[in-house]
C-alpha cells in the first residue's frame, strides 16, 4: 500500500507564488477524485504530474468511480471558501456527498484538482488526503466531511 | 418530495421535502457528536434496523493532521450499515497541513 499521509504538493505553493498557473481559489471550480491503493502519492512532483489523470493519477486502473453517482474525474467542491484568520490561512468546502445508491469500493484517499486550469496545466493538483485505509460503500451514499482545519491549511 | 428519516443511534426523527436523490447526516449525540447518516424509515415504521459503525483508522498517524479521537481510538469514518447489506459511509478527511513556524 502506497498510500501514507496527506500533502499540499509543492508544484501548487510554488506556481501559485510564481504566476506560473493561475489558480484562484476563491473563483476556479475544483474537483475531488477518489484512488484506490495503486497510487504512490509524492508531494514534490513536477507540476504536470500532479494533475488529474497524470503520472500517479492517472484514471485507468487507479482512480475508483460509481457511475453518475460518482464520476470519473471526481465531483466539485461545493461553497469553497479561502480565507486567512489568526496567522492561518485556510481552504475549504462544504462536505461532499454522492448521491445515493453509489458503490464505491476500496478507496484509500483522494486528490483535489483545479478543474479550471487548462494551461500551462490543466487540472493542476491542489493536495492529496489519505483516508487511512480502505473505505467502501455498496449502494449507499459516500461523504467526505472535511476536517475543521479545512481541506488544508497553511500557518504563517 | 416529503420523506421520513431516523438515526439508529440517538433516534432522532427527521423530515427532508427537498428533491433528489441523498441521504441526510446529522451530528450524533450518541456518537459524541460525529456526523452519521439517517436511515429511511420503512413503510409501516418501526424502529431503524440499521446501526452505526465507528471505522477505525488501519494506518499510522505520523504527522496527519484534523484526525478525530474516540476514546483514545483515531476514526477515519463512520459508517451506517442496513441488514440487506448496503451501507452509508461518512469519510472523516485529515487536512493537508504546511506549517511554516515548526517550534
Amino acid at each position: 500500500m502506497a498510500w501514507s499521509n496527506s500533502k499540499i504538493f509543492s508544484a501548487f505553493i510554488t506556481d501559485s507564488l510564481n504566476r506560473t498557473n493561475a489558480f484562484d481559489l476563491n473563483a476556479d471550480t475544483f474537483k475531488v477524485a477518489l484512488y484506490d491503493t495503486d497510487p504512490t502519492p509524492d508531494q514534490t512532483v513536477a507540476a504536470a504530474n500532479t494533475a488529474y489523470n497524470a503520472g500517479q493519477w492517472a484514471s485507468a486502473g487507479n482512480e475508483v468511480t460509481s457511475g453518475a453517482q460518482w464520476a470519473t474525474g471526481g465531483v466539485a467542491l461545493a461553497s469553497v471558501t479561502s480565507t486567512f484568520s489568526s496567522n492561518v490561512y485556510t481552504f475549504d468546502a462544504a462536505d461532499t456527498s454522492s448521491s445515493s445508491g453509489a458503490t464505491i469500493t476500496a478507496t484509500f484517499g483522494c486528490l483535489v484538482y483545479d478543474d479550471t486550469l487548462t494551461t500551462p496545466v490543466a487540472d493542476q493538483g491542489v493536495c492529496y488526503l489519505y483516508f487511512g485505509g480502505s473505505q467502501s460503500v455498496t449502494n449507499g451514499t459516500f461523504t467526505i466531511q472535511w476536517a475543521a482545519g479545512g481541506i488544508f491549511n497553511i500557518t504563517l | 418530495m416529503i420523506r421520513d428519516w431516523d438515526c439508529p443511534s440517538c433516534g432522532l426523527e427527521h423530515r427532508s421535502t427537498q428533491p433528489g436523490n441523498f441521504v441526510p447526516v446529522h451530528a450524533c449525540p450518541a456518537l459524541r457528536g460525529l456526523q452519521a447518516h439517517l436511515e429511511l424509515r420503512r413503510p409501516g415504521g418501526g424502529r431503524p434496523r440499521g446501526r452505526h459503525v465507528l471505522v477505525e483508522r488501519e494506518d499510522y498517524v505520523g504527522r496527519e493532521r484534523g484526525l478525530v479521537s474516540v476514546d483514545g481510538k483515531v476514526l477515519s469514518a463512520i459508517k451506517t450499515e442496513r441488514p440487506d447489506g448496503s451501507n452509508d459511509l461518512v469519510i472523516l478527511a485529515p487536512s493537508a497541513v504546511a506549517d511554516t513556524d515548526i517550534q
